[in-house]
């Protein structure tokens, strides 16, 4: 016997988990595209998170939060954006000091906020009234229903950045920037104005997805609430090939292995410990599958990825 | 309107870059000590506890060479992989692992020191080459990501030490806290006035061992190839496979050595958190290579300051009432000011004004 | 997205009373450190005129057409654009005015279609506007002219003619005014030169100017309505194309003392030992996994120079790399002095015995940060430890001999060899390698961008290896160059090798066979 219960729990919180990293890898795609690795997304998150709960707070307007926390990880990301494509600073170096920089920030500025509860202002489910279906249906489409109106657009979001990559003369500049920024630059392209804009366009993205992890998922604002997961999320960015859709994709399986591993704690004779380490090893798994090397050819690696460049005067 | 271009610099003097490098590091000071003002603390008393006092007090001093050893250790190890262009980050792992098997040593055996602390210590470091072996392996085979790796493994290995000071290693007189017992006196590194003498020691034959390493040897010259020209490495006949598991091993076993020292001489147990034996020096020990240059000889300055810092900052969150972010932040900080003077180095900025 | 876009401004040029001047330079002059590229260069354009810039490599077209283009500024000179003075400082600024530069190799986005790549710099469109609105602007263009490109193919699909179309277009959604055409047609068919041809006689019937810059003196006879010359830096003639006839022609632009170097063909007998090198069936991918070498076989014997003459871009770089284990073989063997190496990693190629002398020397030669005597014992720093102890001080050592015996200009072994010229990087190179005692040396492209005493030393070098009994495969793209120094030579057209010659072979059969003729 199918437990119908189990199996609708597991759906409601694959997809409610699974939009921080839709958001957060989303949002890395479009700035990697563009040939810049931001390595700063978990500090934009987690400033998000925080920018999130405070804001909800104050102004008792969810939607307020999730604004402000996407402007903030924009923000952020633009810093590390300043750094590497302006002064062409090591991309790596630069990604891991702006993720020190925001867990530090944020375990600082936080600390009266720990716990503190968002009761009603949190995101509320599209339909919370009572769903008039049989049993063996309702846990199914509790799971979808139930949802707040963010899932969905958290759905949308891979889908328009699709079209915008794809199908516009700004998304193709960004591509070209990431795949030969020299040739880019004289097809017409301003580079570094073009980077910027991924790379804050990016942030903004992962700071949306900060932002719901606080006042979506958990509830409140907590140290270390995000746990790597937008680590994760640059994972998720190479195994998905850099195309938005297939982030979406990768953000599903990610998620309900997140799911699977909750569901599992004291059920199965597995500690807690080492199901949370779940999306770590999983994270390990998809980084090694994707460079094997037979593959890398056809890969959609943009061709630039990681080198600075830099718009040099002409000898003479 | 202005207009800003940027134009290379060649033939940079070091007198150059060592004024650059002040010039950002204090920069980076000043930017956190400004941020720590904004937070509600007094700036002098941030600067006293930053700079003054590790200077002049013997108090502070005892307690930053506990965190200048682990700091220096480890970043002795990550300078041979940044030189190899190999980006790690895993010491924070590798450095906890090294005191889970350290721990697992004092706890199952029992022999008689001085041998105790030796296999104790051996062990430990192989603790740690066995946390950077996954991510050595594939990035010598498969060139996988370096950064993503080791910090994975990283967050693996807290969920491991969580697990075995709740769980299996959970002390029974421990009164709910999640700690394990203190391990046996005969694995104890004694310290004198509770200055880590022996472990300052160590500290120096890791420095002049990475120094012979990555200054004198073959594999020096290779890691050092890899660096500066993989293209040309390679087709030199250099094996990528040889320089990145050897570099990884060594800064691994170093890491997990220092982990070792910390839990036979300082912290003696585990928990009450995962990082406890760790105090995030891991990371710090990143930010030190990076000060020291990649240069073996300037890890000792490099740490000292780095060791005295995160006192200081330690000292301001139980002081002011803040967390351990402090110490994070200040990271942060200081190595984008580094990642700053690494530009200013290499080109020169002329704003003109039209 | 809807888009209007005003697609009548490039179908038809500026209607001029015909023949204005277009652009004129006097006394243009240009040097580069203590190499004199331009002196005093007096040059005059009109409209509706293919104007040639004839003259060797080396002779400053190519820096001349950089300058008018933005990309150098002379150090003395002026330049008028329809009569007024102009100070170009960018390409920016170059084709604010209409002047487009047209490089030898297309600078198009390899992994996008060819509506993508030219709506980046489209003005006419929206920022998040489809580029399939331009489309429709590139079908009539492609009309209007005779070009025949899809907008909508990827151009890594296309080939090397398309892809230069597709620069034309570019051109003319930019306006263009003036276009500039760096050596168009070394990678052409002559199918492919003649229909270019007339697709640029169509773009000057509007009123347009082209400035075509080559080497062949045939070219420029066929296509030009006026031909400048161009020798060392000055120009020696500047007139209406009828008015040269073609031997006039070649003297003018070889000059009296015949043209490149000067040395006698060596012809020195080499008794010819085994096989040092021997690639069997070889299949070699390129970047995007097409196929780059089609089962070539290729065989080098002790005491001889074989050379690979070709076109770029016909397989040379992936063979050259394969053989040297920079990249790995689809199928096929790689034998150097009997040992198979296939697939095996570089190192164990020096030990059979291979020597490589790359074409992108700062890349895969030398490491630019480290010093001469470190780069010098790059591949057998074995020899200099013990203990696994580096000394470098042997390394010195060996360093001062190798300065002293190769000629190489710096100053002194701890010196870094990025501050050394092209020529020096290359002579370290080759002191390094043959330091080894090679069986066989592998050189792709020697004396690419050296100076003239520079690449006949590196001939000589060369020719010494050949007589000391190894053997070296030359690849080269230069012609001059395979057909003085090799025994053998045999021509690589995409990716197969086309034709086999020996010592003395005629140069024409050669050529055609470069463009894919092969006469059987």
């Amino acid at each position: 016997m199918i437990d119908i219960v189990l199996i609708g729990n597991f759906i409601f919180l694959t997809l409610k988990n699974a939009v921080p990293l839709i958001l957060a890898t989303t949002g890395e795609v479009i700035t990697e595209r563009s040939g810049v690795i931001n390595l700063g997304v978990e500090g934009c998150m987690i400033v998000a998170a925080l920018v999130g709960v405070v804001t909800t707070l104050l102004s008792g307007n969810y939607l307020v939060g999730l604004l402000l926390g996407g402007l903030v990880g924009a923000l952020l990301a633009l810093l590390h954006g300043l750094a590497t494509v302006v002064f062409g600073a090591n991309q790596i170096v630069s990604g891991i000091a702006t993720t020190m920089v925001g867990l530090g920030i944020t375990s600082l500025l936080g600390r009266g906020y720990v716990g503190r509860s968002l009761l009603g202002l949190r995101p509320s489910p599209l339909y919370p009234y009572d769903i008039p279906l049989p049993d063996y249906l309702k846990p199914l489409a509790s799971a979808i229903v139930k949802q707040d109106v963010v899932v969905y657009i958290s759905i949308i979001i891979p889908i328009l950045c699709m079209w915008f990559l794809f199908k516009t003369k700004l998304g193709g500049a960004i591509r070209a920037c990431g795949e030969n920024p020299v040739i880019a630059e004289s097809l017409g392209v301003d580079v570094v104005k073009t980077r910027l804009l991924a790379v804050g366009l990016g942030g903004f993205l992962v700071g949306l997805g900060g932002a719901y992890l606080s006042l979506g998922i958990v509830g409140s604002w907590v140290e270390n609430i995000t746990a790597g997961i937008g680590w994760v999320a640059v994972g998720l960015v190479a195994f998905s090939m850099w195309v938005p859709l297939r982030a979406l994709l990768a953000s599903y399986m990610m998620a309900s292995l997140i799911s699977i591993s909750y569901m599992l704690q004291g059920r199965v004779g597995i500690s807690s410990y080492f199901l949370s380490m779940i999306p770590y090893i999983a994270t390990i798994a998809i980084l090694a599958i994707v460079s094997v090397e037979r593959f890398r050819l056809r890969l959609g690696a943009p061709a630039a990825l990681g080198k600075p460049y830099i718009r040099e005067e002409r000898l003479g | 309107m202005f207009r800003v271009k940027v134009l290379r610099r060649y033939d940079v003097s070091s007198r150059f870059k060592l004024v650059t490098y002040l010039t950002s590091f204090i920069v980076g000071i000043t930017l956190f000590i400004l941020f720590e003002t904004l937070l509600g603390a007094n700036p002098y008393e941030v600067v006293d506890r930053l700079f003054i006092r590790p200077l002049t007090s013997y108090d502070d001093f005892r307690v930053s060479i506990r965190y200048t050893v682990p700091i220096g250790i480890i970043a002795s190890g990550l300078l041979l992989v940044y030189r190899a262009g190999i980006y790690s980050i895993g010491a924070e792992g590798q450095m906890a692992v090294g005191a889970v098997f350290a721990a697992w040593v004092a706890y199952t055996l029992s022999l008689g020191s001085p041998t105790s602390v030796l296999a104790a210590l051996s062990i430990g470091m192989l603790g740690g080459i066995i946390w950077g072996l996954l991510p050595a392996i594939l990035k010598a085979l498969l060139n996988v990501n370096e950064v993503l790796t080791t910090l994975m493994m990283n967050f693996i290995a807290y969920s491991l030490v969580d697990y075995l000071i709740y769980g299996p290693w959970r002390s029974p007189k421990s009164y709910g806290f999640p700690l394990t017992e203190p391990i046996p006196t005969a694995f104890t590194i004694p310290t004198y006035e509770g200055i880590p003498v022996i472990n300052f020691l160590v500290l120096l034959t890791v420095v002049l061992f990475t120094y012979v390493v990555a200054r004198m040897s073959k594999l020096g010259f290779q890691i050092r190839a890899y660096g500066l020209n993989p293209s040309a490495a390679y087709a030199s006949g250099m094996s990528f496979f040889k320089v990145v598991l050897l570099s990884f091993i060594i800064s691994s076993a170093l890491a997990g050595l220092a982990g070792a020292l910390q839990l036979l001489s300082i912290h003696q147990r585990l928990g009450p958190k995962s990082w406890s034996v760790t105090e995030g020096l891991g990371y710090t020990a990143i930010v030190a290579a990076w000060i020291s240059r990649l240069e073996p000889l300037a890890v000792v300055p490099a740490s000292l300051l780095m060791g005295a810092l995160v006192n200081g900052g330690l000292a301001i969150k139980a002081v002011l009432g803040q967390s351990e972010g402090v110490v994070n932040l200040m990271n942060g900080m200081i190595l984008l000011s580094i990642v700053a003077a690494e530009f200013f180095i290499n080109y020169r900025l002329v704003v003109r004004l039209r | 997205m809807c888009v209007v876009v005003n697609q009548t401004s490039f179908l038809h040029g500026k209607s001029i009373l015909a023949k204005d001047v277009v652009l004129s330079v006097s006394g243009l002059s240009k040097r580069f450190g203590n190499v004199v590229a331009l002196r005093n260069v007096d040059l005059e354009l009109r409209s509706n005129e293919i104007h040639v810039l004839l003259g060797e490599n080396g002779a400053g077209k190519t820096t001349l057409a950089n300058i008018i283009y933005g990309i150098y500024r002379p150090d003395s000179g002026v330049i008028k654009f329809f009569g007024k003075e102009v100070d170009i400082r960018s390409p920016k600024d170059a084709i604010s005015y209409g002047i487009v530069l047209v490089q030898q190799h297309p600078m198009l986005i390899e992994r996008m279609t060819v509506a993508e790549n030219l709506a980046l710099g489209f003005k006419g469109l929206g920022l998040l506007a489809s580029p399939k609105n331009i489309i429709r602007v590139i079908k009539e263009v492609n009309e209007k002219y005779g070009i025949s490109v899809d907008p909508e193919a990827l151009v890594s699909n296309l080939s090397f003619s398309e892809k230069q179309q597709v620069e034309l277009i570019r051109a003319l959604l930019l306006n263009v005014k003036l276009l500039i055409l760096d050596e168009p047609t070394t990678m052409l068919t002559s199918y492919e030169r003649r229909k270019l041809f007339t697709i640029l006689k169509k773009l000057v019937s509007d009123g347009r100017s082209i400035l075509l810059i080559t080497h062949k003196v045939l070219e420029a006879l066929e296509v030009s309505d006026w031909i400048t010359v161009l020798r060392r830096g000055e120009v020696v003639a500047s007139r209406p194309k009828d008015t040269y006839s073609v031997d006039e022609l070649v003297k003018l632009v070889v000059g009296d003392n015949g043209g490149l170097g000067g040395n006698a063909s060596p012809s020195k007998v080499v008794e010819l030992g085994g096989d040092v090198l021997e690639v069997k069936d070889l299949v070699v991918l390129n970047d995007v996994g097409g196929v780059a070498v089609n089962k070539v076989s290729i065989s080098v014997r002790g005491g001889e120079i074989v050379g690979i003459a070709g076109v770029t871009g016909n397989g040379q770089k992936e063979l050259s790399e394969a053989i040297a284990g920079l990249r790995k073989v689809r199928s096929g063997r790689i034998l150097i002095n009997g040992v198979d190496v296939t697939n095996k990693g570089p190192s164990s190629r020096f030990r059979a015995g291979l020597a490589y002398i790359p074409e992108e020397r700062l890349k895969y030669g030398v490491v630019g940060d480290m010093s001469v005597a470190e780069n010098l014992i790059l591949k057998d720093y074995d020899r200099f430890s013990k203990f696994t102890i580096l000394k470098l001080s042997d390394a010195v050592k060996v360093a001062d001999e190798c300065i002293k015996t190769f000629n190489i200009v710096t100053r002194g072994p701890s010196e870094k060899v990025k501050a050394l010229s092209g020529g020096n990087i290359q002579k370290l190179i080759i002191a390094r390698e043959l330091r080894l005692n090679p069986k066989v040396v592998v050189a792709h492209n020697p004396t690419l961008g050296l100076d003239l005493r520079s690449t006949s030393i590196v001939h000589e070098h060369l020719l010494n290896i050949k007589y000391s009994g190894s053997g070296v495969l030359l690849i080269s793209e230069d012609l001059d160059e395979v057909i003085k120094l090799s025994d053998r030579v045999l021509v690589m057209y995409r990716g197969g090798i086309v034709y086999e010659g020996v010592r003395g072979c005629s140069r024409e059969v050669l050529e055609r066979a470069m463009l894919g003729i092969v006469d059987v």
